[in-house]
């Protein structure tokens, strides 16, 4: 079944660091969440849809649904979207056939950046046990994929392992395990592979600063690898993080490098979370959009829909409320260094380092006028 | 036979960085071009080697060769290589699907890389065909005739097919014309009709000379071509003449100039989909025998201010444009712009920031 049913655990106490960081001040690169939509009645149909991901050339989106309606289902499949150019809209989402969906559940897929891979949890036979993660390949965007192939025992384990992320790069795979060494119910880890014609290397967990005693899942990179979003599992049976919102919720954590190590993590509050179940959260390829599953009212289907909500970096530097030549000066000065304040690409939140990336999310906003007082008048 | 031949000239030329002044009226410069290298005895033979053709990834090589293991006359070939870091790896004839016993060459692939046009010779006649394949790890299907309503029943030679599929622009010596040819292009609706009756582009394109081996930029607002008309630099030169859109009139040829023209045969150009190379055929001093492939870098004017340094002041001058169609900060996609000042001018620029130009 879908659910997870891990083993209830006795309450484990997590001081968070609940301070909302999104949209505040200007001494970092900051963004901010808009106001979330539910997705067209196209793509949110037929009972339960969760989002899955959007491939990186924009032209294909898949989905899970449960097959007959009800998240208690024994059988969840992939559907996939696809249409001609970026500026189409998204036709109803197709059922995947075999080789990827098979009689059993098949949930949480993610594509690589060259989206000829594609990852996803599935507990099929062939597995090592319960939810394994395995991954389907392609020629080219234009074949079908192929027999999806076990991720092997480095990754996978008799207990369940899901919710994968391949990471831009292709170099870190990104999942949530209950396997032993970690802090409860299931935590986020990671394993990693010198290239990607090199095998995995055996998971580490993210350590007891992002897991926690509840069930930790849906690990979501931004492609400069600074921000970590990330969620409870929406089981009722489950503990849910505390410091929350009352049910599930969409959290997240960053860091100031690649190399450093992942903040305590923040509740994404209640412009974002609802008190109803919200969970999975997925950036856009382009980092420009959250989507997330929700219980909340709203949406045209029953139970879960699919909801985004867009991400807008803070741009106007200087604070003077327009995006202009000003704010490109301040980014030319800090040129190549590591300088928060101007480090905005790619979406969200940048890379580490001031170059090309930033300015093009720059130029996206140039001559934007901001409400407001100047702070510098 | 007017392929690529004429009487060889013999001449050493110096042609290290030199500024090309691209627009007319205009006294600043698009881009200049480094010093151009052969592509080396691996490619080039000691025979003909012309029509370079680069796939959009940057890592297959389609050309033209009379060399030794071919079906005859002159045949299609590809060479490959791993990552744009590497060397081209041996050239592979492209089978008899493609080539025939007589001459094959000029190649140009559409867009997703499953149509190749290219130029099948007999004699002094010459016509476009076309082969497909049904991905690009498929072989190449048996060839096809674009048939008369494109082909003449004189020459019709060097394809260059655009992005959109839409629009093919070739060479012609069509009977009954004056001597010479001249540029001429066909079009159709969607690409499963059939392409219309071809136009001869026109003056100031076409002379009465020979004007042919035409090359589009993707947009198709600028068009490289080789041609024997007067004020080059001696024999074929290569020539390159923009329009604003595909709407409006082509303006006036301006000759490439030193090193990418010299007093040698200068011709088939082709600028790389990253803009960041220019190749052409040259018979010129330094190569492996007669017609050799060449490459020159492709390098963009960024210091738009002409103060010396890529700085701030010239990203300045780039946002004081925003959404302009200014020619002196369009300077990307490098490295013709696309008529529009916008990102792409900023990402070329930032790619020299802090650049000392002496």
């Amino acid at each position: 079944m879908k659910w997870l049913n891990g083993n209830r655990m006795s309450v484990v106490v997590v001081v968070i660091v609940a301070m909302m960081v999104v949209g505040g001040g200007i001494a970092n690169a900051d963004f901010t969440f808009g106001e979330p939509a539910v997705l067209e009645a196209t793509i949110n149909s037929g009972g339960n849809p969760w989002f899955d991901c959007i491939s990186n050339d924009g032209l294909e989106l898949y989905i899970e649904k449960p097959i007959g309606g009800g998240t208690m289902s024994m059988n969840w499949d992939f559907y996939v979207s696809t249409r001609a150019t970026t500026n189409d809209p998204w036709p109803a989402p197709v059922r995947m056939g075999s080789p990827i969906n098979t009689d059993d559940l098949e949930a949480f897929a993610c594509l690589s950046s060259d989206d000829l891979e594609l990852y996803f949890a599935s507990n099929r036979p062939g597995g090592f046990g319960r939810w394994d993660l395995w991954v389907a390949t392609r020629p080219t965007v234009f074949d079908p994929w192929k027999t999806p192939e076990n991720l092997s025992p480095t990754i996978n384990t008799s207990v369940g392992d899901l919710s994968p992320w391949i990471t831009a790069d292709g170099l870190e795979l990104y999942f949530s395990s209950s396997r032993p060494g970690g802090y409860g119910n299931a935590d986020i880890w990671v394993a990693r592979r010198p290239t990607i014609e090199d095998n995995w290397g055996a998971p580490v967990n993210l350590g007891p600063v992002v897991n926690s005693g509840a069930f930790d899942t849906f690990p979501c990179l931004s492609s400069g690898g600074l921000v970590l979003f990330f969620s409870d599992y929406p089981d009722p049976s489950l503990l849910v993080r505390p410091g929350g919102l009352g049910q599930t919720d969409i959290w997240m954590s960053r860091r100031q490098s690649i190399t450093d190590p992942w903040e305590p993590p923040v509740n994404l509050g209640p412009g974002l979370n609802s008190s109803r179940r919200d969970c999975q959260p997925r950036l856009s390829p382009d980092g420009d959009v959250l989507y997330f599953s929700s219980m909340r009212s709203g949406g045209p289907s029953g139970g879960f829909n699919i909801w985004q909500t867009p991400i807008t970096p803070i741009v106007d530097f200087n604070g003077d409320r327009i995006v202009n030549a000003d704010d490109m000066c301040i980014m030319v000065d800090h040129w190549g260094e590591n300088y928060p304040l101007c480090d905005i690409g790619p979406t969200p939140m940048g890379d580490g380092i001031v170059n090309v990336e930033d300015l093009k999310v720059l130029a996206e906003h140039l001559f934007e006028k901001l409400p407001g007082r100047p702070i510098n008048p | 036979m007017k392929w690529l031949n004429g009487d060889k000239m013999r001449l050493v030329v110096a042609g290290i960085v030199a500024a090309v002044a691209l627009i007319g009226g205009s006294t600043k410069a698009d881009f200049t071009f480094g010093e151009p290298t052969n592509l080396g005895p691996l490619i080039n033979s000691p025979g003909v080697d012309a029509s370079p053709l680069i796939t959009p990834d940057g890592l297959e090589l389609y050309f033209c060769s009379d060399r030794e293991g071919g079906l005859g006359e002159v045949d299609l070939w590809m060479s490959s290589r791993p990552t744009k870091d590497d060397d081209w790896g041996a050239p592979v004839n492209l089978g008899e699907r493609v080539n025939s016993p007589t001459w094959d060459l000029g190649p140009s692939l559409s867009a997703d890389g499953l149509e190749m046009y290219f130029c099948r010779g007999y004699g002094d006649m010459a016509d476009i065909w076309v082969t497909r394949r049904d991905s690009v790890n498929d072989p190449w299907m048996e060839s096809t005739n674009l048939g008369p309503t494109v082909n003449s029943n004189a020459m019709d030679c060097g394809p260059c097919i655009l992005p959109d599929g839409l629009t093919l622009f070739f060479y012609s010596v069509r009977l009954g014309d004056p001597p010479g040819g001249d540029i001429w292009m066909t079009t159709r609706a969607t690409v499963s009709d059939a392409w219309g009756a071809p136009v001869n582009v026109g003056s100031p394109v076409n002379t009465d000379t020979w004007d042919y081996w035409p090359s589009l930029s993707a947009g198709g607002r600028v068009m490289m071509f080789c041609s024997s008309r007067e004020g080059g630099q001696g024999n074929e030169d290569v020539w390159l003449v923009k329009r604003p859109t595909t709407c409006d009139a082509w303006g006036s040829p301006i000759n490439l100039g030193p090193p990418a023209n010299t007093e040698a045969w200068d011709t088939c150009p082709y600028i790389s989909a990253d803009g960041s190379t220019y190749f052409f055929v040259s018979d010129r001093d330094g190569g492996q025998g007669s017609y050799d492939l060449w490459q020159a870098p492709v390098v963009p004017v960024v210091d738009l201010n002409s103060d010396g340094i890529v700085d701030a002041d010239d990203m300045c001058m780039i946002v004081e444009n925003w959404g302009t169609d200014d020619l002196r900060c369009d300077i990307g996609p490098a490295p013709f712009g696309d008529g529009i000042v916008n990102v792409e001018d900023l990402v070329v620029l930032a790619e020299r920031l802090f650049e000392e130009i002496p």
